[in-house]
């Protein structure tokens, strides 16, 4: 097998504190990811970074092309939606889901991105039939395995067996680190316990169920009928409810499984301990040496997702686990 | 953090028998208009039926009543929606309470409620 060859890079999912607040644009982004030496990947969510998206006009492609053109950072990944509700509570049709893909899978070839991160929900039946346009537009289709799904989930397998059946290239995985976690980082709990003063009982079930084996999607049913029983506000329930599904508990050695169809890794973490050089979250080394002994070649995107309980900096969360992978990388590889 | 802010700080205006109040999105991506719902507009205790607010986003001004079928025009994440409540405005202290709701459209069965508040004084 191939030595492992695994590059480094940023989505810019990771500053959506400062593009929300205007702090920062798409261009002062891409600047400092070439400044601050945390690329060379870039990453971008199309409906984040580009007004007119889904259809990218030429205007916002050409400022883009030119923007990156000035940098010597390499565009790695366009995350897609899979946008089946846009009435909320009425699916489109398969047809306009196949229909609102392309135009998404257009605007990743005309943006220069290689592969596109898209979702579970879109369903094996659609994304088959993207694969003669994914051909010629030479775009690659990674479907994200994000929490709380894993390879072996009946979900990812029916993608397997798709991709088993399609045969194509063009097909891969996009491994998500949140998916083989292993706790549900302290950051997240200091938001429920004193900003959003959940109650202590509330967030002691949360996690009890977080760190059982019973079926992933019942987690969040089975918390929640406890709330209900338990007198526990159900708006603050609610809020708990995201660790069910963002963050799941699972060996990270089941990557393994398809390794040999990894076309990129969502390198999601929630926030490196200064102390432990660490994610208290994430087995950063043990998950890495999976790849590493995997043989993968290819980027990895820091993705920062604390800005769902922070307002911090993430220009600051990203250079701490780059650093974080650059030792563990070195000592392994 | 982005997913608790609605109302922009300092946009609550009183404009000719209305107020003008800057909402912006508290969500990472972009959305359909259609998904979004101005669920309850209070301004100085007294509630005011959504469907008699409008909205100015992209350049034109709507009844909140033609959300639900906008499914194809979206409200840019970086953008402030402005949204236009019939009110006195007489001098004062007035008080404004907006509750909105959204359903991301890849997420079945998700809704985020946020709510936010504002105060003018008018000399």
């Amino acid at each position: 097998m191939a030595a492992a060859n695994i590059k480094l890079g940023s989505t810019l999912y990771s500053f959506t504190n400062e593009f929300h607040d205007r702090t920062e644009t798409l261009a002062s982004l891409v600047r400092a990811v070439e400044e601050r030496r945390l690329g060379p990947g870039i990453e971008v969510v199309g409906f984040q970074s580009f007004r007119s998206f889904p259809d990218v006009s030429d205007a916002e492609a050409d400022a883009f092309n030119e923007m990156m053109a000035g940098t010597s950072l390499e565009k790695v990944c366009l995350g897609i939606n899979a946008d089946r509700f846009m009435r909320p509570g009425v699916p489109v049709s398969d047809d306009e889901m196949v229909a609102y893909h392309e135009r998404q899978l257009q605007s990743a070839a005309k943006l220069g991105f290689p592969v596109v991160r898209y979702q579970h929900t879109a369903t094996p039946a659609v994304i088959r039939r993207l694969v003669p346009l994914a051909e010629k537009l030479d775009v690659k289709l990674g479907l994200e395995i994000h929490a709380p799904h894993s390879p072996g989930h009946p979900d990812i397998l029916a993608y397997r067996e798709m991709y088993e059946q399609v045969g194509s290239a063009h097909l891969g995985f996009i491994p998500d680190f949140g998916a083989t976690a292993r706790a549900v980082h302290p950051d997240h709990l200091h938001y429920f316990r004193n900003e959003l003063g959940v109650d202590p009982r509330a967030i002691d079930k949360a996690l009890e169920i977080w760190h059982t084996d019973m079926p992933v999607f019942e987690r969040k049913n089975v918390f929640l009928h406890w709330a209900k029983t338990s007198d526990v506000d159900e708006r603050l329930a609610l809020e708990l409810m995201i660790i069910f599904g963002i963050i799941n508990r699972e060996d990270p050695r089941c990557w393994s499984e398809i390794m040999h169809q990894v076309i990129h890794i969502h390198g999601k973490f929630y926030g490196v301990d200064p102390v432990t050089g660490e994610d208290p979250s994430i087995d950063y080394e043990t998950t890495l040496k999976v790849f590493i002994e995997g043989g993968y070649n290819g980027y990895i995107s820091s993705e920062w997702e604390g800005h769902m309980v922070s307002s911090a900096n993430g220009i600051a969360k990203v250079e701490a686990h780059h650093a974080m992978l650059r030792d563990i990388l070195a000592r392994h590889c | 953090m982005m997913t608790n802010v609605l109302v922009e700080g300092g946009s609550f205006a009183a404009g000719e028998g209305n107020f003008t109040v800057g909402l912006r999105l508290p969500w990472y991506r972009s959305l359909p208009l259609s998904v979004v719902k101005i669920e309850k507009v209070v301004l100085d205790g007294r509630t005011v039926e959504p469907r008699d607010t409008s909205f100015l986003l992209n350049n034109a001004q709507r009844s909140v009543e033609a959300m639900p079928d906008l499914t194809t025009e979206y409200w840019y994440v970086t953008d402030t929606l402005e949204l236009s409540v019939p009110g006195e405005t007489g001098s004062g202290r007035h008080d404004i309470e907006v509750v909105l709701s959204f359903s991301p459209p890849y997420i079945p069965n998700f809704r985020r409620m946020v709510r936010g508040t504002e105060a003018l004084e008018i000399a």
